[in-house]
C-alpha cells in the first residue's frame, strides 16, 4: 500500500460519508486513484438517489399538500438528515428556502453534512445569507471542516466569501481549505477576501503552525493572490518570516516556499533576505538544492540584488553562501544574473563581499 | 482494485441502499401519522400513485 496522503484521507472520508460508514471501513480503497475515488463517490450518491427516486419524488409532491411548517416538522422528526439531504435536489428551491425557516440550525447543519453539493446550487440562491452563515458556524463549531470544504467548488465564490465572513476562526478556515478537492477553486474566493482577512489567515497559519496546509494552499493560488499572501507574510514581522522559513526547512516545503518568494517585489525581498541569510548553512543548502532543481536561480539573483541595500553583515553572509557554491552552480547563478540584466554580478557587486571570489574561482 | 475489493464495495453500496429504503419506509409511515386525518387520503394518493 502506498503512503496515505491528506488528499486520499479526505477522499475516503467523503466517500465514507456518502455510504454512511466509518472511513476505516474503506481502507481497502486507499490505493485507488484520487479522481477515481471522487468519481466513485458521485456514482454512489447518484445510485442512492436513483434507488428510491420514485418514492422520494412522491414525498416531495405530497409535501406540497401540507402546510410548510408541518412538512418541515415531519422532515425533522421522521425523515431525519440523511433522507432530507436526498430531498434537497428534488424540492423546488423556493419551497426549500421556506422549509429552512422552520428548521433548527443544528438540523440544517446535519442535512448539509449529507447533501450532495452538486445539487445544492439552486437552493443556495434562495437561502438567506444569515441562514447559510449560521449553518456554517455550527459546522465549524462541530469541527466539521470536511462538509464546508465539500461545497467550496460548487457555490459561487462570492457566496463562499460571504459565508466566511461569519467564521471568525481563521485556523478553521485554513483547515476547511485543506480538504477542498480542486484547490483551483480557492483563488477566486481569496481574491474576494479583504486584506485584513488575508493577514488574519496568515497569522493563524503561523500561530497554529499550519504551514504545511497553508503553503500547500497558497501554492495553488494564482499569481495575484500568491503575491498578496507572500507580501502579507513578509510584512507581518520578521518572526513570521523566520517561522515560515523554519517550516519550509522542517517540512521540506522549499518548493512551495520558493513559489511565494518568487512573487515578492524588491523591497519585500530585502526584508525576506534579511531573515533568510542569517540562517544556518544546512538550511541555506536545502534552499539552494531546491533553487537548483527548480532552475530558480533568478530568485537567488534577485535576493542578492535586494541584499545590496542590507547591512554589511548580511551581505558578507551572502558572499559566504555564494562562495561555497560549486562551480557549476556559480555558472548558473551568473547566467541568471546576466539574463536579468546584471552580468558579472559576482565579479562586481559581490566582489566586495567575497573578495577572494573571482569568476573562475571553483569551490566543491 | 481487485475483484475482492470490488465485491466489498458492492456490498457496502447494497447495504447503504437497503438502509435508505428502510429509513424511507419508517419516515413515510411516521410522517403520515402526523398529518391531519383529512389530508391523509390525498397525501397517500400522491405518495403511492
Amino acid at each position: 500500500m502506498t503512503s496515505r496522503t491528506v488528499e486520499t484521507d479526505t477522499a475516503l472520508a467523503k466517500l465514507a460519508r456518502a455510504l454512511e460508514v466509518e472511513p476505516s471501513e474503506l481502507d481497502f480503497l486507499a490505493d485507488v486513484r484520487l479522481e477515481h475515488l471522487r468519481d466513485l463517490r458521485w456514482c454512489i450518491t447518484d445510485t442512492l438517489g436513483a434507488a428510491d427516486a420514485k418514492r422520494l419524488n412522491g414525498v416531495v409532491a405530497a409535501s406540497k399538500l401540507v402546510p410548510t411548517a408541518l412538512a418541515a416538522a415531519i422532515g425533522e422528526k421522521w425523515f431525519g438528515p440523511v433522507l432530507c439531504a436526498r430531498l434537497v435536489g428534488l424540492v423546488e428551491p423556493k419551497r426549500g428556502a421556506q422549509y429552512a425557516k422552520h428548521l433548527g440550525v443544528a438540523f440544517m447543519a446535519d442535512i448539509t453534512a449529507r447533501t450532495d453539493p452538486r445539487v445544492a446550487g439552486e437552493l443556495v440562491k434562495e437561502l438567506e445569507l444569515p441562514t447559510m452563515q449560521a449553518i456554517a458556524v455550527t459546522l465549524v463549531e462541530r469541527g466539521d471542516h470536511l462538509t464546508l470544504s465539500h461545497f467550496v467548488g460548487h457555490l459561487p465564490p462570492e457566496v463562499v466569501a460571504a459565508i466566511l465572513e461569519a467564521i471568525d476562526d481563521n485556523a478553521a478556515v485554513v483547515r476547511i481549505a485543506r480538504y477542498v478537492e480542486d484547490l483551483g477553486h480557492l483563488d477566486p474566493v481569496v481574491a474576494l477576501l479583504p486584506d485584513a482577512r488575508v493577514v488574519a489567515l496568515v497569522q493563524a497559519v503561523d500561530d497554529d503552525d499550519l504551514w504545511v496546509d497553508g503553503l500547500r494552499l497558497f501554492s495553488h493560488l494564482g499569481d495575484e493572490q500568491i503575491t498578496r499572501v507572500a507580501t502579507t507574510i513578509v510584512r507581518l514581522d520578521s518572526a513570521t518570516v523566520a517561522a515560515a522559513l523554519e517550516a519550509f526547512d522542517r517540512h521540506d516545503l522549499w518548493d512551495q516556499g520558493l513559489q511565494l518568494v518568487e512573487h515578492l517585489d524588491p523591497g519585500d525581498l530585502a526584508t525576506f533576505a534579511d531573515v533568510l541569510l542569517v540562517l544556518d548553512d544546512p538550511v541555506i543548502d536545502a534552499a539552494i538544492e531546491v533553487i537548483d532543481r527548480r532552475e530558480a536561480w533568478p530568485v537567488l539573483v534577485r535576493i542578492a540584488l535586494a541584499a545590496e541595500g542590507l547591512n554589511g553583515e548580511v551581505r558578507a553572509r551572502l558572499g559566504e553562501i555564494v562562495e561555497r557554491l560549486p562551480r557549476s552552480r556559480i555558472e548558473r547563478f551568473e547566467q541568471a544574473a546576466a539574463d536579468l540584466g546584471h552580468p558579472g554580478l559576482i565579479a562586481t557587486t559581490l566582489r566586495g563581499i567575497a573578495p577572494e571570489l573571482e569568476p573562475n574561482h571553483s569551490v566543491g | 482494485m481487485t475483484d475482492e475489493d470490488a465485491g466489498r464495495l458492492a456490498d457496502l453500496i447494497e447495504d447503504a441502499c437497503a438502509r435508505q429504503a428502510r429509513s424511507l419506509d419508517h419516515a413515510i409511515a411516521g410522517g403520515l401519522s402526523r398529518i391531519p386525518r383529512l389530508l391523509r387520503g390525498p397525501v397517500k394518493a400522491v405518495l403511492f400513485r
